[in-house]
């Protein structure tokens, strides 16, 4: 399994475009906050929350194009066939590549991260340890991300994929508040049982964004709320690999 | 048969069945068996099924019906594939890898040991005439060289079962005779190959027991000399011939099989007695260059196997 990891990194290094993204990506942000950012009022806050707000995003679409094309393109390719015909479960290549695409995800978050981190350091603007805890969320939420995009690339074409998982996240975002807001104020309890399902299976990304907390200055997030939501990220995972590979047992090649 | 045959098949059925498109069987109760150590040829014309029954034995596919079992367990089974090697009909590989880096990979899956295994890498490229060309990536490679790839990476664990959807495909003359001497050299080690293919002479060449598969369904299994009974007839290479003169002169049927330039080969069917021959060759001034029994051949069985029955809709 490690090996299907390794290769997975491999080849993304090796297939330069990745590398081209990510460094187009730093020099257009890094360029943005230059000029924008970093002249307004609120520097101090702007400049803590820009990172928070803009590196899902990229690194989102960024990881929706290495994840959703991944499974099928080895399938298309049938570079398969060579590989599931030795001692490799089907589980074990998904989850395999899996953990590959969450490192690449890792690590365009943090290159993105650390170059947010020198700007603010060169602005000399003091930073407290809710910075860390929002990029400790973002690695969470990516991780979460990049699981449901792999189980949906195993169910719809590629481009279908890249849609809806884009479409799901940034939905998460804009729907968060509606959402809670209609199961407070549901009727029935069977509309608000439904509704919180749909809430509760549907991952929820924004909730995995701290910028509101930064805003006013909140103190970090304690760890007793901490931990559920690393366990919550942790389910959804492994929901969304359980079903990716139930969905490739029992499908022919 | 031997107690614990190498692949025993059972009953299998497949059939594809898509969104909108109609089921279509592919294969139809198909039984059979290769024992140990054996060289197997698995033959039939295009669509015939070879593929899915290969396919379906590595557990690409799931059968529709049937049992489907490899070192006596069952084909499901992922541990066994330790000790199997495959070709697929149709595979790529890598194209960011290399030669070697490919092998080291599928090497790394099967978990063999890292002492020697360098020295291993290069003895398998070193048998599929890659070594020279090791460095290089495999995406760069032309249709014959990732050919080779995919039979290096069939060999990299040394299995004891070795199953090739057509291993000649794309090879050049001297690649299909490489891999005739391979076949050969794995069974002198008692592996078991079991291989299908189109290329009738090499089959004949190296296989003990061949099967012919059509549109689905087992019409020929045995042994070689039971699929090529010996035939009745003369060959024979003459200059100088009349052919019109023979066929009206001849007491035999005439074939005629090659003609090259002032040589004409041609088959009296049915014919014994090379006296007889060598007479009515003579009364028509002809040279004889050779003359023999005529010799079986494996594309002959296949052909009237494979178009002798009526068709199936
Ligand atoms: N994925 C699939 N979906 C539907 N039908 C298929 C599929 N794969 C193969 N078939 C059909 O199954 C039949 C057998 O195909 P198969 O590939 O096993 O033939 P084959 O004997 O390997 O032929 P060839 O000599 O051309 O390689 C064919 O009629 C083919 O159209
Ligand atoms: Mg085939």
């Amino acid at each position: 399994m490690s090996a299907v990891v390794v290769n997975t990194l491999r080849e993304a290094l090796r297939r330069k475009q990745a590398w081209v993204l990510l460094i187009v990506t730093g020099v257009v942000m890094a360029g943005a906050s230059m000029i924008n950012v970093f002249d307004l009022e609120q520097q101090a806050t702007f400049a803590k929350l820009t990172p928070l707000l803009v590196i899902p995003f990229v690194a989102m679409v960024l990881s929706t194009f290495v994840a959703a094309r991944q499974l099928p393109t080895e399938i298309r390719e049938r570079t398969l066939y060579p590989l599931l015909a030795k001692p490799i479960h089907r589980w074990q290549w998904l989850v395999g590549k899996y953990i590959g695409i969450v490192l690449i995800s890792w690590l365009i978050i943090l290159v993105l991260f650390a170059v947010f981190q020198i700007l603010i350091w060169i602005k000399g603007i003091e930073v407290n340890a809710f910075l860390y805890q929002g990029l400790f969320l973002m690695l969470l939420q990516i991780a979460v991300y990049d699981a449901m995009v792999l189980l949906l690339s195993l169910i719809l074409h590629a481009d279908a994929t890249i849609s809806l998982g884009i479409l799901i996240f940034v939905g998460s975002y804009l729907f968060e508040k509606p959402l809670w807001a209609a199961i407070e104020g549901a009727q029935s309890l069977w509309d608000r049982v439904l509704l919180e399902a749909l809430y509760w299976v549907v991952p929820q990304f924004k909730l995995f964004d701290v910028t509101r907390a930064i805003r006013y200055n909140w103190d970090p997030t304690p760890l007793t709320v901490l931990i559920p939501f690393v366990l919550y990220a942790l389910c959804l995972i492994v929901v969304c690999l359980a079903l990716g590979s139930l969905r490739l047992q029992t499908r022919d090649l | 048969m031997s107690e614990r045959p190498a692949i025993r098949i059972t009953d299998f059925t497949k059939v594809y069945r898509g969104f909108g498109q109609r089921a279509h069987t592919a294969v139809e109760d198909l039984s059979l068996e290769v024992a140990e150590g054996e060289v197997f040829g698995f033959l039939g014309p295009n669509g015939a099924g070879k593929s899915t029954t290969i396919k379906s034995l590595l557990g690409f596919l799931r059968p529709t019906r049937g049992r489907l079992e490899m070192l006596g367990q069952s084909h499901s089974d992922v541990t066994t594939r330790r000790r199997i090697g495959y070709l697929p009909e149709v595979a790529s590989y890598y194209h960011y890898l290399t030669a070697r880096e490919t092998l080291r990979f599928y090497a790394k899956i099967f978990r063999l040991p890292r002492a020697g295994l360098a020295q291993r890498i290069d003895e398998v490229l070193d048998r599929v005439g890659l070594l020279t060309q090791a460095d290089r990536r495999v995406g760069t490679f032309s249709k014959g060289m990732t050919q080779r790839v995919g039979i290096a990476q069939a060999l990299i664990n040394d299995p004891d079962l070795l199953i090739l959807d057509e291993p000649t495909t794309g090879l050049d003359p001297l690649g299909q005779r490489e891999i005739r001497d391979l076949i050969a050299d794995l069974r002198r080690r008692g592996k078991t190959v079991f291989f299908s293919s189109h290329e009738l002479s090499r089959v004949e060449e190296v296989c003990d027991r061949a099967a012919i598969l059509r549109q689905g369904r087992l019409v020929r299994l045995g042994a070689l000399d039971e699929l090529m009974p010996p035939q009745h007839g003369l060959e024979a290479v003459v200059a100088e011939l009349d052919e019109g003169a023979l066929r009206s002169r001849s007491p035999w049927p005439v074939q005629v099989l090659s003609r090259r330039s002032a040589e004409l080969t041609v088959c009296l069917e049915g014919a014994e007695d090379l006296r007889a021959a060598l007479n009515l060759f003579g009364e028509l001034g002809a040279e004889v260059r050779l003359i023999e029994r005529r010799r079986p051949r494996l594309e002959d069985v296949f052909v009237e196997a494979v178009s002798g029955e009526e068709r199936r809709g």
